[in-house]
């Protein structure tokens, strides 16, 4: 069953003006559910005007030509848009910076809320959020969503969007401006994200790698057009095609590549790292060059992204567990001048209440440079 | 000759009253003249407080930090210090002042209280530098990300630096920007100005031939790309390998491969090739 | 979209109008403005028109343009002209229906308000018209220099000025993306009452303002990075000059600036007389 179609979707931002631009030129586009599509292309190239279609924030321009049904409804149906936003989630770039309740749970509240759910249903809905993106409720619901890390905020935005229980979640550049313990945790949310609340998936990125691991498919957009759609392995492996775009290959195929250039020919369809490593071992092994046979699961545990393939889900639901620690500076008070060494240990919540207990009693402290501070 | 020397410093925030959050623990550094040194660590390990106090946006709460042998806690000199060091900072948006890019760029010289004909020749220079000089008349918020980051990097330029400072000018851009910005920083250590780029990319980080990663405030790692990357104490530092280094490490565990140096896709197949005859 | 509205009505076009010397167009524009007020005869009226018209056809801007400004005020001017029309009774009678008086005096009074502030409108939005928002922060700035002998810290207001304008397609694009995502997670900004309406804007407000501080505060940081407060002289790139354009606008201007002073004061009668002869008998 297709959850989105698109038919004939053009657009034009300030049309008639000097300053016009076809954003989308006949867009035909279906997006079969419970896939996970990645949409690519330089920037610019009209991805976020297209996603913007699919809730209703931007509605087609020519209503006679095109049109756009997302689960059987309408996108052009002003009765039925907000059906239509609670049944595709959005998650913007940088979604932290739309944060605005003085608490965790009433933010993620907000758009169960605003579907009229009762109370209880809310409530229910925030905690399974908070608990799908791995935050816990009782250590986060009550704080603040602005004293926390880069890293939580942006799954307290994601909660915020999952809590409504989108059949659809569009995700815009998720990982964007995160390190790489949080990128690699965030990348792995997608895929629970996916199983557990939004069956269908549009992933928008610049990063080939994420989508080569990621995607059942990829849509490529240049200048408003699909220039490309297909399979991650098919698409990738049209070298020309890719380039011509304006994009990178990923990284075990530009690697592919590199060998081709030094006289080693391999599939052209390799774009994951563990189908490079699988290719590289079968040459060392064919030049009988192994030393033993690999169990493959433990060497891919650290260094790779963790790929269904090579993990059973009792281990992947541990690693969602373990919250990013974006913030680990131990905090620790400054009597007059003189500075407290906080734990090496990270438990945000220990380190919080010491705090409170230092602060009731203490002055204030010259921490900073300007006031001569000498320790 | 050292060009930036870190000896033993601390720093705080402060938070609330008598509160802090002890951001750098003792540390101490050297960086010399014409290096192009690569900062990283996780979110929160201190690195992009080291930046700032660097140029004396910050001042250490004890230790000391001096460029050239000027201390970037005197009052007095700090000025001196921040026309030594020049730092672009993460958001494009947040750090153009004016409008139009050339007024953009003059900014930093017309601080200075350089005469005009100073100006316009530093403007000329700095907007070639990162090849912008075609956009010198149009309004800064038309560009791309990376585009923008270059007039952020022309308008340091511009106060004629020694040291340039990136603190994650990147992350926030597409590939196609951060490769725009990062050719034109490498080319700019090449003419001479030293480089210290703050990323948590580690292929970003491999361009560099200095690694320093913090830990929590402290020196944990510093060494060449090759060493940092093969150091035990990596993954305790919330990094990652970059990607060639990973899978060379994998293939030296199950085949007959030395994975040595290998940090990029052209040694990783170069040194493929070579061991498989 | 947004972004255009936020720049102003600025008609970007290659003309000698356009690149005049903003100082210039400022005092120009102030001098138009209140040579306006002195208009008193048809004859007069004819003369600002010509004016304008020559103004707007050498900055090659469309007359909807400059005709756009005055839409914004045709109530107000609709409303004057009324109030005008049945309000004044001095003068010989033309109509009288009811309570309703129309005075020839009435008529006349009407008709010169309605020119003058049709005039005064389309003439002021010339100088938004042909300039950047910038060159008109650059050029008061200039103008406001002798206040800096009254420690009047015209550095920083200009500074601040600059970064405002800097700033408002960055806001304006940030406030679409806020609405954009609050409205993803079902948020209603048009509906309901007043107060339910100004609630239901809270969830974009406090992040605009969040974000605000926390964009003012990085470039707090970018500032001082580049030695702002390095030198108690700021130098500026750019430097108006005084062309022969600007000397001759200046001249036409003040031209016509006199010569509305002189119908007024001085000839007295002529402009009336200018008037008759062309009007004849309907005054």
């Amino acid at each position: 069953m297709q959850a989105i179609e698109i038919k004939n979707l053009s657009f034009v931002y300030s049309a008639r003006t000097p300053n016009e631009k076809r954003a989308l030129d006949d867009i035909n586009l279906s997006v079969e559910e419970g896939s996970l599509v990645a949409l690519v292309g330089a920037t610019g190239s009209g991805k976020s005007t297209l996603i913007m279609h699919l809730n209703g924030l931007i509605k087609p321009q020519d209503k006679k030509r095109s049109s756009i049904v997302v689960h059987d409804m309408s996108a052009s149906d002003k009765k039925a848009l907000k059906k239509l936003r609670f049944e595709v989630g959005m998650v913007f770039q940088y979604p932290e910076y739309q944060l605005f309740a003085d608490t965790v749970a009433k933010d993620i509240a907000f758009g169960p809320k605003n579907m009229k759910l009762s109370a209880e249903e809310v409530d229910a809905r925030v905690r399974r959020a908070m608990q799908v993106v791995g935050l816990d409720y009782d250590e986060f619901a009550g704080r603040s969503p602005f004293d926390l890390s880069g890293g939580e905020k942006r799954r307290v935005a994601i909660a915020g969007v999952i809590a409504m229980q989108p059949k659809i979640l569009v995700l815009d550049e998720p990982v964007a401006g995160l390190d790489p313990a949080g990128r690699k945790e965030l990348l792995a949310l997608i895929k629970t994200l996916q199983r557990e609340i939004s069956p269908t998936v549009v992933l928008v990125s610049h990063n080939m790698d994420d989508v080569a691991r990621l995607a059942d498919r990829v849509v490529a957009l240049k200048d408003g057009r699909i220039v490309a759609d297909g399979a991650p392995r098919d698409v990738f492996a049209d070298r020309q095609l890719v380039k011509d775009i304006g994009l990178d290959v990923p990284f075990a195929a530009r690697v592919v590549d590199n060998l081709e250039e030094k006289g080693i020919s391999l599939d052209k369809h390799i774009i994951t790292d563990e189908e490079l490593y699988n290719a590289l071992t079968d040459l060392f092994a064919s030049a009988g060059k192994l030393k033993k046979p690999a169990p493959e699961e433990e060497f891919f545990d650290d260094e790779f992204f963790d790929d269904e393939e090579f993990f059973d889900d009792d281990s992947e639901e541990d690693e969602e567990e373990d919250i990013i620690k974006d913030d680990p500076e131990q905090e620790c008070t400054v009597p007059e001048g003189a500075c407290l060494e906080a734990e090496e240990n990270d438990g945000s919540e220990k380190t919080k209440n010491r705090r409170k207990d230092m602060t009731s009693d203490k002055g204030p402290a010259r921490a900073r440079g300007e006031g001569g501070g000498n320790v | 000759m050292a060009k930036i020397v870190v000896d033993n410093i601390s720093y705080v925030y402060p938070l609330r009253d008598g509160v802090g959050l002890k951001a750098i623990k003792n540390l101490s550094l050297e960086i010399g003249e014409g290096e192009y040194v690569a900062l990283t660590g996780m979110n929160g390990s201190g690195k992009s407080t080291l930046a700032k106090l660097l140029n004396g946006l910050f001042k250490p709460i004890s230790g000391r930090i001096t460029v050239d042998g000027i201390s970037t806690s005197d009052e007095n000199s700090v000025f001196e210090v921040r026309k030594k060091v020049g730092m672009v900072f993460q958001n494009p948006d947040n750090q153009t002042v004016a409008t139009l890019i050339e007024d953009d760029v003059a900014f930093g010289p017309e601080n200075l209280g350089l005469p005009r004909e100073e100006l316009i020749s530093r403007v000329d220079y700095a907007l070639d530098a990162v090849g912008m000089s075609e956009f010198r008349g149009r309004e800064a918020s038309k560009l791309s990300g990376g585009q923008k980051q270059r007039v952020a990097i022309a308008g340091v330029l511009a106060m004629r630096p020694e040291v340039l400072i990136l603190d994650e000018a990147t992350s926030m851009l597409d590939p196609e920007g951060r490769a725009e910005v990062l050719d034109v920083v490498g080319k700019l250590n090449k003419q001479g100005i030293t480089v210290i780029n703050i990323t948590h990319n580690m292929e970003e980080a491999a361009l560099a031939r200095r690694v320093i990663a913090l830990r929590k405030g402290r020196l944990a790692i510093d060494g060449t790309p090759a060493q940092v990357f093969s150091s035990s104490l990596l993954e305790a530092c919330g990094l990652s390998l970059p990607p060639a280094a990973a899978l060379a490490r994998l293939l030296e565990e199950t085949c007959d491969f030395a994975a040595g140096n290998i940090i990029d896709e052209a040694t990783l197949a170069e040194e493929i090739c070579r061991q498989l005859r | 979209m947004f972004r255009d509205v936020a720049f102003g009505q600025y008609y970007p076009a290659n003309s000698v109008v356009h690149r005049l010397d903003p100082r210039v167009k400022l005092i120009l524009t102030l001098l138009y403005v209140i040579g306006i007020f002195f208009v008193k005869s048809y004859f007069g009226f004819m003369l600002t028109a010509a004016l304008l018209i020559l103004i707007i056809l050498v900055a090659r801007l469309p007359m909807a343009s400059v005709l756009k400004s005055v839409r914004g005020i045709l109530l107000i001017v609709l409303f004057t002209a009324v109030i005008n029309l049945f309000m004044i009774k001095e003068g010989d009678v033309l109509v009288q229906w009811k309570i309703f008086t129309i005075t020839k005096n009435g008529v006349h009074t009407t008709i010169k308000i309605v020119l003058r502030l049709v005039l005064l409108i389309s003439g002021a939005s010339l100088l938004p018209l042909t300039t950047t928002p910038v060159e008109l922060a650059d050029g008061l700035e200039s103008l406001m220099k002798p206040l800096a002998l009254l420690k009047v810290p015209v550095r920083d207001i200009a500074m601040i000025m600059s970064i405002a304008l800097r700033f408002i397609p960055t806001l304006f694009e940030e406030t679409n993306k806020i609405i954009s995502a609050q409205k993803a997670r079902g948020a209603s900004l048009d509906t309901g009452n007043i107060f339910a309406r100004i609630k239901a804007l809270l969830p974009v407000l406090i992040p605009l303002f969040v974000n605000s501080f926390r964009r003012a505060d990085e470039l707090a940081f970018a500032m001082d990075a580049r030695c702002y407060n390095a030198s108690d002289k700021r130098t500026k790139l750019k430097k108006a000059r005084i062309r022969f354009a600007d000397i001759l606008a200046a001249v036409i201007v003040c031209a016509f600036f006199t010569v509305i002073l002189l119908d007024r004061y001085y000839f007295g009668s002529v402009g009336i007389n200018i008037d008759a002869m062309i009007f004849g008998g309907l005054l």
